[in-house]
């Protein structure tokens, strides 16, 4: 199982699912659903921080929550 | 205000322009309160529609769903589901970016499924065009059975077609629900109806959902809908995940019928600008050199506004001074009441700037990308990404710094924040290091170039700082909450500010400080007065006989001054200084410095003006002559020197730690809610400020 924290940044993928339930309706209520493509744009300096991009919407994500999502 | 005939409340996602369309429609017509229990802001309004007829609107904090994950967000649903039983809104105006349809159609059809009367009203069509998206909004209005209007919260256009459409829509009848629950959930919905009456399906739907929460489900309701949980096993999470698929398979396709994509939507300028402001490393320069303007415009822009207020009440002083008969009263007008107005507004020119920058930075967008850049950093100290600004304003001053916490929406890390933004050193301190440093602290140079008084003055500086994040640190540790720390923050698409929002962002600043904080400052400004003027008749008059002899022996200074000098030092005040001497004199201070302690409690500068008097200096402005004075001061007992470098640096020390100033205390009780904090801190600070300046004296002496 991959997970959105162990891919490189610049690459896209798609969401398969997302672990944790609570982040999972988080995402969901901004549009975040199985399917969608997403990608890592880049890193903060210390490495734990990601700003992602989705079709529709930019977030900034930590780490550890950036682990609960499951990739293609 | 008059009575309305309508309620009409905002609601939408976070950045789509609530706040814009909120001030179009009500323009100065508003206020700032807060919802009942909670610290959350509730701006209110109104505005006229056709006929004269008069509507109340009310701004809701901006949120993603019903199944909410912060304080603000919950506001929301206790809102919107209190108002079914009770009801006072007559139509929710529902905000839309364009852009965003299908996202922002899941909270729309939600709040629908709760049977409220509806207008949608679609925001920046104008840079959806520009996307290329062609939106049939006739089709829109069709598909979901509401109104979908085009609107431009930055011109206002649109906003007249909004107001022609709420009464028509009030007296509408609603259609079926949107959603279609399943089995489990018709079950316990079913129970749930059948338990609490009038209650329609998706009003119980969510009671289930989040029941342990709602203030107006009884503690016996919560029992029962504990049990139905328990029958049906229902998992709350489960069923929010669900729901919103199921809507969003409903949603998909009427976007997909409605709207027409020409190009990729992705805005291509956010994305060019984003590569450098959020730049691992040269984003983060970036943020730092924007962070020194904004520190330094609060220092030099606000200046000479400063100087104008501080002017403007002393003449007025003056004059009254002057005009009115010499008596208690003249004095508690001049010296109570002035000075105390003069030491509100003269924190309006600083208020202003800090908000019209942090304005110009929430507007554009940038401050989402401060938060991603510092979170890593902050977090460690239990702080938010937004709390740096708030710290870095402290430098200036804590009031308007406190006040920009509002914008950090995890309670604790906004209370943190709140707790140690007044240990950075604000410019109050500067007047007092500057004379302290210059009566205690030698000129040498170090190595023959670094001047040991400035190399004093930023230790100082430092100290603060980097005690503001320990004690960070510690809170962090202590306090627990219920809310999970995560992010999950979207970053909105660069623009232009909304001039109307800053200004009006600005002005609401200045109403709250000026209005809440301003009495509380008011108040103790004229109880310090009374303190300070007041005191027993008989030493009173022996101060005043006891000056006359001074100044039979010597003419040197005026009667007048020795006067007052004597006087202080006879009034309730001055009795204090002496009466807490003995808790003092461990960090090295007599009675004439704890008279400075107590007044300096509404301000930290007072410190310089109270000794100006205790030494009789007459131009409280002469530092030359006061330096020399307190240079000299020697105690009668000892006869040892008062401002040896250990007191002078205990003093200082103490001056950095210990919450001196009513104004900022006051913003913190108008920001939490309660005195509980503000005294809290005031004593944290205390303890602080005593063991930091005790082991400074013990080691330099």
């Amino acid at each position: 199982m991959k997970t959105l924290d162990q891919v490189k940044v610049g690459t896209t993928s798609k969401v398969v699912s997302i672990a944790e339930p609570r982040i999972a309706s988080r995402l969901m209520s901004m549009g975040i659903v199985p399917g969608i493509s997403v990608s890592i744009m880049r890193k903060s300096l210390m490495g734990s921080t990601y700003f992602i991009q989705f079709p529709q919407l930019t977030l900034a994500l930590r780490k550890e929550e950036a682990a609960q999502i499951v990739i293609e | 205000m008059s009575i309305n005939k309508y309620q009409v409340a905002l609601v939408g996602n976070p950045n789509v322009g609530k706040s814009s369309v909120f001030n179009l429609l009500t323009g100065l017509q508003q206020k700032v309160g807060n919802f009942p229990g909670v610290t959350v802001d509730k701006k209110s309004g109104q505005f006229l529609i056709e006929n004269n007829v008069s509507v109340g609107v009310t701004d809701l904090p901006g949120l993603y769903s019903l199944f909410p994950t912060s304080e603000d967000e919950r506001v929301v649903v206790d809102v919107l589901l209190k108002n079914l039983k009770n009801p006072s809104i007559d139509l929710i105006l529902y905000i839309i970016d364009a852009n965003d349809l299908e996202r922002n159609l899941l909270l729309f059809t939600q709040i629908k499924d709760l049977n409220y009367k509806m207008i949608v009203g679609v925001n920046m069509m104008d840079t959806a065009q520009s996307n290329g998206l062609e939106i049939d909004l006739e089709g829109l209005s069709k598909s979901f059975d509401v109104p979908f209007i085009p609107l431009s919260g930055r011109s206002g256009e649109g906003i007249e077609a909004i107001k022609n459409n709420i009464s028509s829509q009030i007296l509408k009848e609603s259609k079926d629900g949107f959603y279609k629950m399943n089995e489990s959930e018709t079950q316990i919905v079913h129970d749930i109806q059948e338990f609490i009456p009038n209650t329609t399906s998706y009003e119980a739907l969510l009671i289930a959902h989040h029941y342990k929460r709602l203030p107006q489900i009884t503690t016996h309701q919560k029992e029962f809908i504990s049990k139905l949980i328990e029958q049906y096993s229902f998992n709350s999470l489960d069923h929010q995940l669900d729901e919103m698929m199921n809507r969003f398979q409903l949603i998909t396709p009427l976007v997909i019928k409605n709207v027409k994509r020409h190009l990729a939507s992705i805005n291509p300028f956010t994305k060019k600008v984003d590569t450098i402001l959020t730049h691992p490393v040269v984003g983060l320069f970036i943020f730092l050199a924007l962070m020194l303007i904004v520190f330094q415009s609060i220092f030099t822009w606000s200046e000479l506004p400063m100087e104008w207020v501080e002017r403007s009440f002393s003449w007025l002083a003056n004059i009254l001074n002057e005009t009115l008969p010499a008596s208690w009263f003249q004095e508690l007008l001049t010296e109570g009441i002035i000075t105390g107005l003069s030491g509100v507004f003269v924190f309006v020119p600083q208020i202003a700037i800090l908000f019209f920058l942090i304005s110009l930075l929430e507007e554009s967008g940038y401050m989402a990308r401060v938060v991603y850049m510092m979170d890593h950093f902050m977090r460690r100290f239990g702080l938010n990404g937004r709390s740096i600004i708030s710290l870095i304003s402290g430098g200036a001053c804590s009031i308007p710094a406190i006040m920009s916490t509002r914008t950090i929406n995890n309670w604790k890390e906004r209370l943190i924040t709140i707790m140690v933004t007044p240990l950075i050193s604000c410019s109050a301190r500067i007047p007092v290091f500057t004379i302290l440093i210059a009566v205690a602290v030698p000129p040498t140079k170090l190595g023959g170039w670094l001047s040991l008084q400035a190399v004093v003055f930023m230790s100082l500086y430092l100290l603060g700082a980097v005690t503001a994040l320990l004690v960070a640190w510690f809170f962090h540790l202590i306090l627990k909450t219920e809310e999970q720390s995560f992010l999950v923050m979207e970053l909105p698409r660069y623009q232009m500010p909304h001039w109307r929002n800053v200004f009006m962002n600005v002005l609401e600043k200045i109403k709250t400080f000026s209005l809440e904080a301003g009495r509380v400052i008011l108040i103790v400004s004229i109880i310090l007065w009374f303190l300070a003027s007041f005191g027993p008749e008989k030493n009173m008059e022996a101060a005043r006989v006891q000056a006359q002899n001074e100044y039979n022996i010597s003419q040197e200074v005026s009667l007048k001054q020795l006067t007052k000098t004597h006087e202080l030092e006879s009034s309730y005040a001055g009795m204090f200084g002496k009466f807490i001497e003995p808790a003092i004199q461990p960090l090295g201070y007599d009675w004439k410095i704890g008279i400075a302690l107590i007044s300096s409690f509404a301000a930290r500068e007072v410190f310089v003006g109270t000794m100006a008097t205790l030494y009789a200096v007459e131009d409280g402005n002469n530092q030359a002559l006061l330096t020399e004075r307190l240079q000299k001061a020697t105690n009668k007992e000892t006869g040892k020197k008062v401002f040896t470098l250990a007191t002078a640096m205990s003093l200082m020390i103490f001056y950095l730690f210990a919450m001196q100033c009513i104004s900022t205390m006051a913003v913190v009780k108008r920001e939490t809610k309660s005195w509980k904090w503000p005294i809290f801190q005031f004593m944290y600070m205390g303890v602080l400020a005593y063991i930091g300046s005790w082991i400074a004296f013990q080691l330099l002496s």
